[in-house]
C-alpha cells in the first residue's frame, strides 16, 4: 500500500473545494460542496486527526481562508453568493457581503484586516468586517470575467499584491491601494496557455506566479514586464497520462507553494507533483491517488502538505472513489530546490 | 602536405586534432569538449555541434559563434561531424580552413546524412558517397555510408534533427520517479513559445513525437472553455435546491461575449 499520507478521519461528505493551513494555528480548512466549512487538527507524525469545528453555510463552499489574527476567525463563499464569517470563539457567523452570483475565492489580507472576494459575476470586492454594515464594502471592481482563482501574496512577499485568474484567459494583478483607490488592475495580462486558467498562485516571494490551466499546463510568471525579466517565463505540460498511444490531458486543480519556494501541483490523474520552478525540474512525485486531487495546502512550516483526493466533476457527474483529505509528512528532499533551502 | 602518418590508423577528433583509440571514445570526447552546453548550469552533452547550438539557442537563448575548444577556423559550429564523419571536404588542415567557402558548401554537403547521398545537389562538390579529394591528406573517411556508427548508435549526421524533440515530448506527467533525460536544466519540455502567441489554435499535443510509442490521439478530459468545472457542477440538480439563483445567474454569464466568444474561436479543434 502506497504511503498517502494520514487520511483525515471525519472528512466533507462531498467534493472538496478548497484547503489551507492557519499561519498561526497550524489548524486545517477545509471547503466542499456538502455546505461545510470545516478545521482540523492534524498530525501525520503521531497519526492523529480532530475535526475541531464544522460550520454549516447555506450552500456548496467553494473557498474559505482565516480572517484574524491567531487563526480566530475563517471567512468562507460559495454558491450561495455569500461572503461568510465565522467567529471560532464564539461560533457565530456574520454574512460580510454578497456577490450576484457565486463566491468563487475569499482572501483576508492580515496587514490591513480587509477581506477580498471574488465572484462568478465578474466582480472582486474588497470588505472591512469591522465597519458597519452599509459601508463594508470599500471596494467593488468589475472583471473581464468570472473569477476562477484568486492568491494574495504571503508573508515572504515585501509587498501586497493580488493575482486573479479569470474566464477568458484574463489574467489581473492588483496592490491594495489600486483596488481600494481606483480599482485599476497594476497589470492586466493574458494567460500564456490557450486553455481556461484553473488556479493560480503566488511565489511565496511574490516576484511571480505559477498559474495552472485546464489543459494540463503550468505557466510560470514573472511579475516583472522588464523583456529580461519575461524572457525567463515559460509553461510545462504535465498531469497527463500516456496508454497504448492515446494521451489523456487532465486539468491542473491545484497549485501550492512551499515555503522553500518549490511548488506542489495536483491533476484529475490522482498525481501530486513537485516542481522547483526556478530550475525547471520535477523533484518528487508522490503515490498516486484514487482520483482527482482537487486542492493542496502546505503548512507555514513547510512540514505538512495537505492533499484533497476528491472527484471534482471534470468527466461529468460520474460515480467516484469517496472524498478523503490526507495530510503527509513533508520530507526535505522532496521540496528542497536545486539551489538549496534559501535562507 | 597531408596531415600527419600517424593519423592513417587512429580515430582523431577534428575540432582538436587529438588522437583516440576507438571511434565511441572520440564521439564521448566530442560531446564532453565540443558539443557540451557552455550554460554554467546546464552542461547537457548534445550530439553534434549544430545539435548544441540549437539547443543553446532555443532553451538558453545563447548563439554559438564557436564550438569550444577547438582549434581555431575548424570552430564552425555549422558543421555536422560526429566522430569522424561529416569532415568537411577539402578541408585545409594546415592552414586550418576550408578551401571551400564553408557557408555555402560545406554545410551543405557534410550536413547531409551518408544513405541521403542521392539527394546531394548534383554538383555539390564531396559529399558523403563522394570519393576522397585527392592529395588532402584526408582520413580514410570514404567508408560507406553509415559504416562508421556502430550497431547501437543513431545513424551519424542524424541526431540534431532529433534531439529537441524526446525532451519536449517525454514530459513530467509520465509515470516514474525519475525525470526523464529531457529535463535537464535548460531544457524544459513543453516549453511554450513566447505569450505574443499565446491565443493560438489548439497547441502541440496533437503533434506526433518521435517516441516509443507516438500518440495517435489526445483526450482532453476538460475542454469546454464557455465555463468552468464547478459551474457545470453547480447546475446539477442535486445542488439546484440549495441555490437555484446562482445556477440562474450562471446561464446570464455564461453569453459575456468578452469572456467566451474568443475562446470558442481559438479552440475549435
Amino acid at each position: 500500500m502506497a504511503d498517502l499520507g494520514l487520511e483525515l478521519s471525519s472528512p466533507p461528505t462531498d467534493g472538496v473545494t478548497s484547503l489551507r493551513f492557519g499561519d498561526d494555528s497550524g489548524l486545517l480548512l477545509a471547503t466542499s460542496w456538502d455546505a461545510g466549512v470545516r478545521l482540523y487538527d492534524a498530525d501525520p507524525v503521531s497519526g492523529s486527526s480532530t475535526l475541531r469545528q464544522h460550520f454549516t453555510t447555506p450552500g456548496p463552499v467553494f473557498d474559505a481562508c482565516f480572517a484574524a489574527g491567531g487563526d480566530t476567525a475563517i471567512v468562507s463563499g460559495g454558491l450561495g453568493k455569500s461572503v461568510v464569517r465565522h467567529d471560532l470563539t464564539s461560533g457565530a457567523d456574520d454574512v460580510v457581503g454578497t456577490h450576484g452570483a457565486a463566491v468563487k475565492c475569499v482572501e483576508w489580507d492580515h496587514e490591513t484586516g480587509l477581506i477580498l472576494s471574488g465572484g462568478w459575476d465578474g466582480r472582486l470586492k474588497c470588505w472591512d468586517a469591522r465597519l458597519p454594515e452599509e459601508r463594508r464594502c470599500i471596494a467593488d471592481v468589475e472583471l473581464p470575467g468570472k473569477v476562477y482563482s484568486m492568491s494574495l501574496t504571503g508573508s515572504g512577499s515585501p509587498t501586497r499584491r493580488l493575482v486573479v485568474a479569470m474566464a477568458g484567459r484574463a489574467v489581473h494583478v492588483y496592490t491594495p491601494m489600486g483596488l481600494t483607490m481606483s480599482g485599476a488592475p497594476e497589470q492586466a495580462r493574458e494567460s500564456p496557455m490557450g486553455h481556461q486558467s484553473r488556479c493560480v498562485r503566488w511565489l511565496p516571494d511574490g516576484t511571480g506566479f505559477a498559474l495552472a490551466s485546464v489543459e494540463g499546463r503550468v505557466a510560470w510568471e514573472y511579475l516583472d514586464l522588464t523583456p529580461a525579466a519575461q524572457e525567463k517565463k515559460y509553461a510545462f505540460k504535465c498531469h497527463r497520462v500516456r496508454d497504448a498511444g492515446v494521451e489523456t490531458i487532465h486539468p491542473v486543480h491545484a497549485v501550492a507553494f512551499h515555503p522553500w519556494g518549490t511548488f506542489a501541483t495536483g491533476g484529475g490523474d490522482g498525481v501530486v507533483n513537485v516542481w522547483d520552478g526556478a530550475h525547471k525540474k520535477r523533484l518528487y512525485q508522490y503515490p498516486k491517488y484514487a482520483t482527482s486531487i482537487a486542492a493542496l495546502a502546505f503548512n507555514a512550516d513547510g512540514d505538512k502538505l495537505a492533499v484533497a483526493a476528491s472527484y471534482v466533476g471534470e468527466s461529468g457527474d460520474a460515480p467516484a472513489p469517496r472524498d478523503a483529505v490526507y495530510v503527509r509528512k513533508v520530507e526535505p528532499g522532496e521540496v528542497t530546490p536545486k539551489s538549496g533551502v534559501p535562507k | 602536405m597531408g596531415r600527419k602518418k600517424r593519423r592513417a590508423e587512429l580515430p582523431w577528433c577534428f575540432y582538436c586534432d587529438r588522437e583516440f583509440d576507438d571511434e565511441k571514445i572520440l564521439q564521448q570526447h566530442q560531446r564532453a569538449k565540443h558539443f557540451k552546453c557552455t550554460h554554467d548550469r546546464c552542461n547537457k552533452r548534445l550530439m553534434t555541434a549544430p545539435g548544441m547550438a540549437i539547443h543553446m539557442l532555443t532553451v538558453h537563448k545563447i548563439k554559438v559563434e564557436k564550438v569550444p575548444n577547438a582549434i581555431e577556423g575548424r570552430d564552425n559550429p555549422e558543421w555536422l561531424i560526429e566522430g569522424m564523419n561529416g569532415i568537411p571536404e577539402g578541408f585545409d588542415f594546415e592552414n586550418n580552413r576550408a578551401l571551400v567557402d564553408p557557408k555555402a558548401e560545406n554545410v551543405v554537403v557534410t550536413g547531409k546524412r551518408p544513405n541521403l547521398g542521392e539527394h546531394a545537389p548534383p554538383g555539390a562538390i564531396g559529399g558523403w558517397g563522394a570519393p576522397p579529394a585527392v592529395g588532402m591528406g584526408m582520413r580514410p573517411m570514404m567508408r560507406p555510408p553509415g559504416a562508421m556508427g556502430m550497431p547501437g548508435m543513431p545513424p551519424p549526421g542524424f541526431p540534431p534533427p532529433m534531439m529537441p524533440p524526446p525532451p519536449y515530448g517525454m514530459m513530467p506527467g509520465m509515470p516514474g520517479m525519475m525525470p526523464p533525460p529531457g529535463m535537464m536544466p535548460g531544457s524544459m519540455p513543453g516549453m511554450m513559445p513566447p505569450p505574443g502567441v499565446a491565443p493560438a489554435p489548439q497547441p502541440q499535443p496533437v503533434a506526433p513525437r518521435p517516441e516509443q510509442a507516438p500518440i495517435t490521439e489526445t483526450v482532453m478530459v476538460w475542454d469546454d472553455e464557455s465555463e468552468s468545472i464547478e459551474e457545470k457542477r453547480a447546475s446539477l440538480s442535486k445542488y439546484s435546491g440549495v441555490e437555484g439563483r446562482a445556477a440562474a445567474d450562471g446561464e446570464g454569464e455564461t453569453k459575456d461575449p468578452s469572456a467566451e466568444g474568443e475562446e470558442d474561436g481559438g479552440d475549435a479543434r
